[in-house]
């Protein structure tokens, strides 16, 4: 019997295992993606597939079309059942009912009689057919490597630079965040009643840095509006970014 | 297919077994095979000669030359052995006639035995009776069915049936050689479950199908009784007995049973009499012998109850078929296989084999009942209907495609368009009618075999990521603003296609070559979107699903909000399966939903390659079909974006495959399995979307019809149950869960249809066509090839129509496939009506079906590629990549076909769009949900990045908030009434557009033109507002106090 049915085995032990994985959040990250995309993906619809049509009775195609079709169709079912329950969705609710469901196919299919006959076979490819797919693996791995990787910018194209002031906890976030395409020196200004009241002369920021000062809820508290003016050096006569906020309306924050 | 049948008898012997035989070889040679038969010589019969088109090879065998040892010298049957002389024959006809399968029937096979290792050619091995394990071929002990075989014990019955000396022979012969039989044999064909059973396959590791035999439609025809013996019999509604009168058939349980029946009709028996049982047949009792077939015909039409009450194990019973097939109910015993064909209480009634009593009763029942009569009758028509050559005959063919070698196994389905179809088919006798010509012989030189290696599969694999890498130049080149991305672009493409489209109009592909050769298509097309924007979704619906996943997995349950499109997460089958790998596996939603929509895109292509080849029985249209549904607009793009209906389309193709299997189910015997796969495929489309959901129940309810009205009372095939459940199930979502989507389709629907008559009316211009929705024109080139292959489109649709007329009229499916077609051109003039034309793109996927079945029949039919193979293939190859281009420039605006720029680097740090920052500030500064009111395409990533309850567009009229020029007095209103408190004011008129507002503008480009400065800055105008973010191009405000 076993030799037989070793696939519904092997597919049950592979499923305990996976959901031992995901459940103990064990080994490597690798393991874990392996893990959840046979959970998924795989086990449930063939252990599914095995058991309404037996051992035999598909072909090939046909049976990867049938365990793929099954395998997301009982992620979707599974999903709304665990929804409807009391249970929330997670990694964990997840991994132990798609583990379940695909033991209990595996049961299903191992008690019912294979009548049907065996169809189709595997051929496996030529060395000639190896290195052919090991080339194409290659070209496309740097297709998408070269698709992923973020480019130089094109002519005309420009960075920009973020200004924020916001009221937070009674108090005021001031910031500015680079994404321009080189390093930058800013001067940030704060304005209140056409009075200067804080002033930063120079802030260098590479591409990605960041500035946050926290302002105490005193600044501006009386005036009727709090601009911050944001300067590049380069053109220190041009506002760049602005920003204003109401202190007396909007301290108590978002 | 060049098959060879091994038969010990043939025509014009004539016995059930030899009338199986020859049954079935008719029906190949008139599917387009190349038949011959190899048999025992016969006195006065010539050893070759062709009849009907069937070569038959009559060889010597050296038992033969024993004529005493055979009761019937006639029938001089073969041992279970090897014969030497027989063998030799056998190796001279295989020399000659190079089958590609040999069809064996009976223990002639013995002598195929020592030469099969030398051919390597398949060898399968019809079972018509047990004569697997069974020296007498009869699995009975005297007058009781045999528990089954000991060595002690089959000595004394074979001796008792043969007598000793030839008993003892045949029975250790069998023993003997029943090892070699099974290793040799490829595939054992047992006519019944109960011969499978007795031969003791079920359970067994031997590779087996059940195939029963045949009614073919001469059965049906009867002469109108013009011969002489029809005369004798009485008038109708008699009940009618056909076989050997006989012990083993149980004639003396029925006269027996007749002998107590009370004003009973007369009883009929047809056949050889080997039995004492008429000696004291009562008053009533008509034996005629044997007749010819005409007067069986004759008989069974006017006869009111067929009776079969054989007390052996019938391996079969095709008297039983027969009565059934001339719509008369039968009495049949529970014996051997005949419960199988009998369906009690449908098709008959069943009674124990051997109790008279209980026959009696079952006569009495029917003769006192018409209508039962009459309603039995109707069922086992239709029942037998289910025995007709047009639907077993594929069974055979589908298992000579499978012990064959994969590179000859697609020849039986390289002819098979030649063939009446089988789901749906024609009844047998309308099927000579419909069915075209056969094809011719199978002549072109076979394709030399590539050893075990995958065919053209790896160098296409290999094109097909050089196509890809092609792709991924030309996006690099877009993004950093070089030019010479287009034409790389379509290298890429072309790249892709042209190799497969060539390979698959290849008469050499094999099947699997094919079904790897479309996956393979739908992958690398998928391909190049995912290299479109490999960082992030970056298409508007993607943003609004996405959002949905990241909310199962922020919250933890189903049915979150959506402020953009709150019908989404009523329909969460997509995100939910997203949700579920990127918790399993740790991926992103990004990473899990390319993997979902991946996957998806298998199941399309697979899905659809099988439906096409299940309903054509051809891989060769099925792979063209399959190939030229990737010429839909939608293929390359829409569909293949993390959007609801990307998944929800290939369930439905899943689910048509299933619905085609389901019909052949009926003699595959596996409906029941292909029922429950359908009712979990209708039950995950509702779920998932609902426009497809309405595709599935329409789709369902049109084939249900066209069954009714081409198959008639056949149409309880028809998948009308399927029609009602679907129909149901996606009302009570509708009603219980997803009412939202009413008030969502309805405006979409109506819009459409008014506008559609405005547009026809001449009241309001029509749709320009060739310009998106961002008002860029598509170049010229592109303009000239979406017509020509609009052209070429609506001119091939004739031809593959004429093929559907001609060759599948009888066929549900197909018809409703040509519908569809019909309807798609239809569609295209929708596409001048502005309300009407995303209707029109959207329908188009699921209408786009029809298709490409439709041109794929037609292009096979007009240029007959395997008759002018250069030639036609070439022009087959062009005219589908002509299609698969021109669906390519149609589906997406040229600019977006290639990638713009979204991620730039700068000293190893990567910038993205200023639309994303601006939402992951809101998110970090402001926190979630937030009412926020912003353009159509910065809405879409503050709702995903940033979490906010993003409202845009024209209800709330967002769109005129932001885009007049001054505060106007309805606005503090309107801002108080949608309860915004933020308002996010981008510069950029691109930013409206949700396809294209997700990327770097480029000064000049068509994507940098600036809104009207007075618009921008209104907020800035009124000291209510406050505002807390610039970033150039986006400024957040907040506008909480406005309208107090």
């Amino acid at each position: 019997m076993i030799p037989r049915r070793s696939d519904l085995l092997a597919t049950a032990l592979l499923a305990a295992a996976s959901t031992g994985v995901l459940v103990g959040d064990l080994g490597p990250a690798a393991l874990r993606v392996t893990a959840g995309l046979l959970l998924l993906l795989v086990l449930p619809g063939y252990a599914l597939g095995r058991a309404l049509f037996g051992e035999r009775s598909l072909g090939g195609p046909e049976r990867v079309l049938v365990s793929l079709a099954l395998s997301t169709a009982v992620a979707i079912f599974d999903t709304l059942l665990v929804n409807a329950s009391s249970l929330a969705l997670t990694r964990h609710t997840w991994a132990a009912t798609l583990g379940g469901v695909t033991i209990v196919g595996c049961l299903i299919a191992s008690i019912g009689a294979d009548v049907k006959p065996r169809m189709g076979r595997l051929t496996l490819p030529r060395v000639r057919d190896i290195a052919l797919l090991a080339a194409a693996i290659a070209i496309t791995s740097g297709a998408i490597a070269l698709g992923r990787t973020p480019l130089d910018a094109p002519d005309g194209v420009t960075g920009y630079t973020e200004l924020w002031l916001t009221p937070r906890d009674g108090r005021f976030e001031l910031g500015v965040a680079s994404e321009e395409l080189g390093p930058a020196t800013y001067r940030l200004i704060l304005v209140a009643d056409g009075r200067v009241v804080r002033q930063w002369s120079r802030i260098g920021l590479n591409t990605g840095g960041r500035w946050v000062k926290e302002l105490p809820a005193g600044v501006g508290r009386s005036t009727g509006s709090l601009n911050a003016y944001l300067y590049k050096l380069d053109h220190p006569k041009t506002v760049y970014r602005r920003v204003r906020v109401s202190p007396g309306a909007s301290a108590s924050g978002p | 297919l060049r098959i060879l049948m091994v038969a010990q008898f043939y025509r014009p012997t004539i016995g059930g077994e030899e009338r199986a035989v020859e049954d079935l070889s008719m029906a190949l040679l008139h599917r387009g095979h190349d038949v011959a038969v190899a048999t025992l010589s016969q006195e006065g019969l010539p050893p070759f000669e062709i009849d009907q088109g069937v070569r038959i090879h009559r060889i010597r065998s050296t038992t033969q030359r024993a004529g005493a040892l055979f009761s019937d010298p006639s029938r001089p049957h073969v041992p279970p052995a090897p014969d030497p002389e027989a063998a030799r024959g056998l190796k001279r006809v295989i020399e000659s006639e190079r089958p590609h399968v040999i069809h064996a029937h009976n223990w002639l096979v013995h002598s195929v035995v020592p030469i099969k290792k030398k051919l390597k050619t398949p060898l399968i091995l019809s079972l018509h009776d047990h004569s697997l394990v069974c020296a007498t071929k009869r699995l009975m002990r005297g007058e009781r069915p045999c528990s089954g075989p000991a060595l002690g014990k089959c000595l004394r019955c074979a001796s008792q049936h043969y007598g000793v000396g030839k008993g003892v022979a045949t029975t250790l012969a069998l023993r003997h050689t029943a090892g070699s039989i099974r290793s040799a044999v490829d595939m054992f064909v047992p006519v019944s479950e109960d011969v499978a059973r007795r031969s003791g396959l079920v359970g067994s590791e031997l590779p087996y199908t059940i195939v029963p035999n045949i009614v073919p439609g001469r059965l049906l025809e009867t002469n109108g009784a013009a011969d002489v013996e029809a005369l004798r019999l009485p008038d109708p509604g008699f009940v009618l007995f056909v076989g050997d009168v006989s012990v083993d058939k149980g004639a003396d349980v029925l006269v027996e049973a007749y002998s107590g029946l009370s004003n009973a009709p007369p009883l009929v028996l047809i056949g050889r009499r080997l039995a004492p049982a008429l000696e004291h047949a009562p008053a009533g009792v008509i034996a005629l012998g044997k007749v010819g077939h005409a007067t069986v015909a004759e008989a069974w039409r006017r006869c009111a109850i067929g009776v079969v009450p054989s007390v052996w194990a019938e391996p079969f019973g095709i008297v039983a078929l027969e009565a059934m097939a001339m719509g008369r109910p039968v009495v049949a015993a529970e014996s051997g296989a005949l419960p199988e064909i009998v369906i009690d209480g449908e098709t008959g009634l069943v009674t124990p084999p051997g109790d008279a009593v209980a026959l009696r009763s079952a006569l009495e029942r029917l003769l006192a009942d018409p209508d039962l009569r009459r309603r039995m009758g109707a069922a086992g028509r239709r029942r037998a209907a289910d025995f007709s050559e047009d639907l077993v005959v594929p069974r055979i063919e589908e298992i000579y495609r499978t012990v064959m070698p994969t590179e000859l196994a697609d020849r039986v389905r390289s002819v098979a368009p030649s063939a009446a179809p089988l789901i749906g088919g024609a009844p047998a006798g309308a099927a000579v009618l419909d069915a075209p010509a056969p094809a011719p012989p199978d002549e072109e030189p076979l394709p030399v075999p590539p050893g075990r290696g995958w065919g053209a599969v790896p160098v296409l694999i290999l094109f097909a990521a050089i196509g890809l890498a092609l792709v991924a130049v030309a996006d690099a080149l877009s993004r950093t603003g070089h030019t010479g991305g287009r034409t790389l672009l379509w290298a890429g493409l072309l790249t892709i296609v042209v190799p497969i489209a060539f390979r698959l109009g290849s008469s050499a592909a094999s099947r699997g070559e094919r079904v790897a050769l479309v996956t393979l298509l739908g992958l690398a097309l998928y391909g190049i979107k995912v290299l479109h924007d490999p960082f992030a979704f970056t298409f508007g619906d993607e943003l609004i699903h996405v959002h949905n996943a990241n909310e199962i997995l922020r919250t933890g349950h189903l049915f979150g909000d959506n402020s953009l499109l709150p019908v989404t997460p009523l329909y969460p089958g997509l995100e939910g399966a997203t949700a579920a790998l990127a918790s399993l596996t740790g991926l992103s939603s990004f990473g899990a939903g390319l993997i979902v929509i991946g996957l998806a895109r298998v199941l399309l292509t697979l899905g659809l390659f099988l439906f096409f080849e299940a309903v054509t029985r051809s891989s060769r249209v099925a792979g063209l079909a399959t190939l030229l549904y990737a010429a839909t607009p939608n293929y390359v793009f829409f569909s293949a974006q993390f959007s609801y209906e990307s998944l929800a389309l290939p369930m439905l193709a899943v689910l048509l495959f299933s619905v085609a299997r389901y019909q052949r189910g009926a003699i595959a015997g596996d409906r029941r399995q292909w029922a429950v796969m359908i009712l979990v495929l209708i039950g995950a489309i509702v779920v998932t979307h609902h426009m497809t959901s309405y595709a599935m129940v329409l789709v369902l309810a049109a084939t249900s019809i066209l069954y009714l009205v081409v198959r008639g009372p056949r149409a309880r095939l028809g998948p009308w149950p399927f029609a009602l459940i679907a129909a149901a199930a996606t009302v009570l979502w509708l009603v219980l869960v997803a009412s939202k989507t009413v008030g969502y389709l309805e405006p979409v629907f109506s819009h459409a249809v008014s506008d559609t008559f405005h547009t026809v009316s001449g009241e309001s211009a029509p749709r320009k066509l060739f310009r998106s929705n961002s008002g860029q024109v598509a170049p010229v080139e592109d303009r000239i090839l979406g017509i020509v292959s609009v052209l070429l489109l609506v001119a091939g649709l004739p031809f593959g129509l004429r093929v559907v007329w001609r060759r599948f009229r009888r066929n549900p499916l197909i018809l409703m496939l040509a519908i569809a077609a019909v309807a798609y051109v239809g569609t295209l003039g929708l596409r001048a009506v502005p309300g009407a034309w995303e209707t029109a793109s959207r329908a188009s996927e699921f209408l786009f079906i029809g298709v490409a079945l439709v041109l794929a029949l037609g292009g096979f039919e007009r240029w007959g590629i395997w008759r002018a193979p250069w030639f036609g293939r070439v022009a087959l190859c062009a005219g589908a990549v002509v299609l698969v281009s021109g669906g390519f420039v149609a589906g997406w605006q040229s600019s977006l076909r290639i990638a713009q720029t979204y991620r730039i680097d700068s000293n190893g740090h990567a910038i993205d769009p200023p639309g994303v920052n601006a939402a992951r500030w809101s998110g970090r500064s402001l926190g979630g949900g937030n009412r926020i009111g912003a353009e159509n395409g910065d809405a879409r990533l503050f709702q995903l990045y940033g979490r906010q309850f993003a409202l845009a567009g024209t209800y709330p009229d967002v769109q005129d908030l932001l885009h007049s020029t001054a505060l106007d007095p309805w606005e503090p209103g309107f801002i108080q009434k949608w309860r915004f408190r933020y308002l996010a004011v981008d510069r950029r008129e691109i930013s409206a557009d949700p396809l294209a507002a997700y990327f770097f503008p480029r000064p000049g480009q068509w994507n940098s033109g600036l809104r009207d400065p007075d618009a921008v800055e209104k907020f800035d105008r009124d000291a209510r507002t406050e505002r807390l973010y610039d970033n150039g191009e986006i400024v957040v405000y907040d506008v909480s106090r406005v309208g107090r």
